[in-house]
């Protein structure tokens, strides 16, 4: 067993007895089964993809993605990790592959500022729509990264993953998981300084204090 | 102990995940408060957060049901390992094997190629390289193998092997010109020897090798050399003292022919018998030079190189003037060079020494003209030739 494959155990929880009796009757192709494995989790994957992605019209198509890898790869899940962990894994390389084949992603039209949208980055009242507007620039922001680093980032720094549990979901060591966090870091700390307007918008945001 | 900057920002990352103990976070705080230079990186991705308590809209209860029958619509795989890529990858290869074996069968040069004459090719196997090709001509021809021209002579018969590069003389003879390739190996077989060359031009008959441009090497059965023969020069097996070639008693006698001047030119003169008197031969070269017939001019002198001094010299110095009758200057001159080194006290080689001055200065007012003018005054100061060499030398001087 190598170093990656060591990390990736040590972090993935053990599956419990509903994993397992979930992924026989999966296996067995009980319509029950599927059922439950779905409803259980796809509210986690979409959140995942979503997150990872961002605001995409593909939403729905990388969640059925997801979960056809999921079916199909049943026959390979060896109970070494828990049904959870084991579906975000497969997520994370759907969006990865989704990242990497640079598929653009549309910016659903409500997100398009109008004409008599103003173009003050000022949250306005309605807090959902300014989230919305925050969103789509910060992802515009995540554009500049390359997939992996900008997985690794957002599943470390929003996702609240653990280092080992990020390099166990991407498949990769801890210490390039390590490196590509830092990097993104970097990267992005310089995207953000060579835009004002948008550094003024995050100062707008209020933000700094909020964590302090 | 405070905290580097370093530090700093690793524990600012680890803060905006949530991954840092509180006592990190003090430390940070701390540090940030002195160091601007970290407070606004920190600062400048606080946005981050902001992510956090994104929450996009879930997909609508149509999307959900029309993902729950599209895997529904699916059955899950069998508990079979997963193939990966060994199989397609496997296909695309053999594919791009079997096109480049098509490529290279429909592309590769032909092993040989008839260029004149009634040549006759018959082989076991075309396409094998290893098999032998057998060319019999009646009338001869020309056949290009590869690297190598072969003449083959009235009533001669070959045998052609591609893989090894070697030529096998069964009867007859043949005049090969082999292109110089680097590491290229060529060879003609004969009975009793091989002649091993790299890049030249010569001919080959049952009873010994004449060269008429490089070098080729004489080889024995047990691959021993025997002699190394350089332009103009020849190698017989065996010549008796009654000024006929033959062949060693362990030797087969194949039948002689004599080579033509060229495939599709073919000569209609009988070919000569080695049994012929040593004046006639040579008065057949004359006439066959005169009437234009190098190539069996040659093919008449070459066994009498190695006869008596005056016989010997006559039929070099008619070597070398079939290569004149063929224009091929280049090989003349080596000709008549060997003529004035090899019998440096005879008036041929005066003549021939002159005939190189006047070739070189045929070409051009170069050095070599001016060269072999001076080799040719300096060797004979009061010769037939001196005082037109003198002048001639004057005159190339003075465009100088």
């Amino acid at each position: 067993m190598n170093r990656v494959e060591a990390q990736q155990k040590s972090v993935f929880l053990v599956p419990n007895a509903e994993d397992v009796s979930l992924v026989g009757g999966c296996r067995a192709g009980e319509r029950s089964s599927l059922e439950l494995f779905f409803r259980t989790h796809a509210p986690y994957v979409e959140r995942v993809v979503t997150r990872l992605v961002g605001p995409t019209s593909d939403l729905q198509d990388l969640v059925q993605t997801t979960f056809i890898e999921a079916i199909q790869s049943f026959g390979r899940y060896r109970g070494e990790a828990s049904l959870k962990t084991w579906v975000t894994r497969i997520a994370v390389h759907v969006c990865m592959h989704h990242l990497r084949a640079g598929v653009r992603r549309p910016v659903p039209l409500e997100l398009v500022p109008v004409a008599h949208e103003p173009e003050d980055p000022t949250p306005r009242a309605d807090g959902t729509l300014s989230m919305r507007q925050l969103a789509r620039r910060l992802y515009d922001l995540m554009d500049g990264l390359s997939p992996k680093k900008r997985v690794a980032f957002l599943l470390y720094v929003v996702e609240d993953y653990s280092l080992e549990e990020v390099a166990a979901l991407t498949g990769a060591s801890r210490a390039a998981t390590k490196s590509r966090i830092w990097f993104a870091r970097r990267e992005l700390l310089a995207a953000v300084k060579n835009r004002p307007d948008l550094r003024a918008f995050i100062q707008s945001l209020g933000g700094a204090e909020s964590w302090r | 102990m405070a905290l580097s900057c370093r530090n700093a920002a690793r524990i600012s990352l680890a803060t905006l995940g949530g991954h840092a103990a509180e006592a990190e976070r003090l430390e940070l705080e701390a540090h940030l408060a002195s160091c601007g230079r970290c407070g606004e990186d920190h600062e400048s991705l606080t946005w981050v957060r902001h992510l956090r308590a994104y929450q996009p809209d879930p997909l609508s209860s149509a999307s959900r049901d029309h993902i729950r029958r599209a895997l529904f619509a699916r059955t899950a795989s069998p508990a079979t390992p997963r193939r990966r890529l060994a199989w397609p990858v496997a296909v695309a290869c053999a594919g791009v094997a079997v096109a480049a074996v098509v490529g290279l069968t429909t592309l590769r040069r032909q092993p040989y190629r008839l260029l004149g004459g009634d040549v006759v090719a018959a082989s076991a196997n075309p396409k094998d390289a290893a098999a032998a090709v057998r060319f019999q001509a009646t009338a001869g021809g020309r056949v290009s193998l590869g690297m190598a021209v072969a003449d083959l002579a009235r009533n001669t018969e070959l045998s052609w092997v591609r893989s090894k590069q070697v030529l096998t003389l069964v009867h007859g003879a043949v005049t090969v010109d082999v292109e110089h390739q680097n590491g290229r190996h060529f060879e003609v077989r004969a009975q009793g020897f091989t002649v091993e060359v790299v890049g030249t031009r010569f001919t080959v008959e049952a009873t010994g090798v004449t060269t008429e441009r490089g070098v080729v090497r004489v080889l024995g059965p047990d691959g021993q050399l025997i002699r190394r023969l350089g332009a103009g020069e020849s190698w017989h097996q065996q010549v008796d003292e009654g000024h006929q070639v033959s062949l060693q008693p362990a030797i087969a006698p194949a039948p002689v022919a004599l080579r033509t001047a060229g495939a599709g030119n073919l000569s209609p003169t009988r070919p000569k018998d080695a049994g012929v008197p040593v004046t006639a031969r040579l008065d057949q070269a004359r006439h066959a030079l005169a009437t234009g017939d190098a190539g069996l001019a040659r093919r008449l002198v070459s066994p009498l190189f190695r006869q008596s001094h005056n016989t010997a010299v006559e039929a070099r110095v008619l070597f070398a003037e079939s290569f004149l009758v063929e224009g091929r200057y280049a090989d003349a001159i080596d000709a008549y060079r060997l003529v004035a080194r090899d019998f440096p006290r005879t008036d041929q080689a005066e003549t021939s020494l002159f005939t190189v001055a006047q070739l070189q200065c045929e070409h051009g007012p170069g050095p070599d003209a001016r060269g072999a003018l001076r080799t040719y005054l300096t060797r004979y100061p009061h010769g037939r030739y001196a005082r037109e060499a003198g002048d001639r030398l004057s005159r190339l001087s003075s465009v100088d």
